[in-house]
């Protein structure tokens, strides 16, 4: 009885869900509304407003902006629930199974390790350098760094890497990119404009664009270095262990 | 042939998709949604939307696992 209701009931859910992309205009058309209501201001406008070459870094730092600056919060909010849940780091306890166990890491996934973090950190620096112009930006670069530096702490072990990226330092870089957000929206408010716009009129149209160049770098680099260390947090915080060594003595 | 690639993209998103949600063993499941994020990637880029594709392929399909196969060899298993 539960089952055939569940069965209706989803079967209606989907079926009512097909009907409706039935009716959804056609993909990638030009006439549609989302396309014909603020699209079009962007690519007539946006480079030189935004004054990037990549329209998504324009919507996401310039005309977004607000938007992304509470969106990196976002993370932090998330790693203090997941610290909060785990509550290993409060208890400074750094070990992991990986350290505990009786194998030494693979010979093999050590050397690919070392391979590989090189192009990483260059494709990264890449990926945050050139997406003000290009595909990608800091999110993207960000990831990729803290993927990288995910699979290296997976292959040497937790021990090591903790030493070298400690708490201390992971809490200063955490906050890179609400201050990033802060330098560049204060500097756009002693220029005379609103928070977060990307000028100074006392200078020359000239330097005026070169210094938007150096503020959008700037937030992307911090950005950048706030997502990858939130995922080398989060991953350290699963990764730690409570000592149970007491616990194995007793039983 | 982009039509081609299209429709063999879509179908192993589907696959894909179905497997990691049916299959029993987790990690096979988790490995199956990476699998899933890297073709969606490829779509993104048919699609034209190459940021779309980076972000998808470096956080869900590299970070996220990772969490999955973190937290699946923290817990145990109870059912066979």
């Amino acid at each position: 009885m539960k089952k055939a209701v569940t069965l209706i009931f989803i079967g209606g859910l989907a079926a009512a869900l097909l009907y409706t992309v039935a009716l959804l205009p056609p993909m990638g058309d030009a006439d549609n509304p989302t396309n014909r209501h603020i699209v079009p201001r962007y690519h007539e406008r946006g480079e030189e407003e935004a004054g990037t070459g990549n329209l998504v870094a324009a919507v996401i730092l310039n005309y977004r902006g607000y938007d992304t600056m509470v969106e990196v919060t976002i993370f932090s909010a998330a790693l203090a629930g997941i610290f909060a849940v785990l509550g290993t780091v409060r208890k400074r306890i750094n070990r992991s199974y990986i350290d505990r166990a009786g194998v030494r890491f693979s010979f093999i996934s050590g050397t690919t390790v070392l391979l590989l973090m090189p192009l990483i950190i260059v494709f990264s620096a890449y990926t945050i350098l050139y997406g003000t112009d290009l595909p990608g930006g800091g999110f993207q670069g960000g990831a990729a760094i803290g993927a990288g530096v995910m699979i290296s702490s997976v292959a040497y072990g937790f021990h090591r890497a903790q030493r070298r990226l400690s708490h201390h330092v992971r809490i200063i870089l955490e906050s890179t990119a609400i201050s990033a957000f802060f330098v560049v929206g204060t500097v756009g408010v002693i220029g005379g404009a609103a928070f977060l716009t990307y000028m100074l009129p006392a200078l020359t149209p000239g330097s005026q664009s070169v210094l938007r160049t150096v503020m959008l770098l700037v937030l992307q680099f911090g950005i950048g270095i706030k997502v990858g260390i939130i995922c080398t947090s989060i991953l350290f915080a699963l990764m730690m262990e409570e000592d149970t060594s007491d616990v194995e003595h007793a039983s | 042939m982009l039509q081609t690639l299209n429709v063999v993209l879509l179908v192993l998103l589907i696959v894909t998709a179905l497997t990691a949600c049916l299959h029993r063993n987790l990690l096979v499941a988790v490995l199956m949604l990476s699998v899933f994020s890297l073709v969606m990637g490829l779509v993104w880029v048919m699609l034209r939307a190459p940021d779309l594709a980076l972000a998808e392929v470096v956080a869900v399909g590299v970070v996220t696992t990772v969490f999955f196969v973190v937290t699946i060899f923290r817990t145990q298993r109870r059912e066979g």
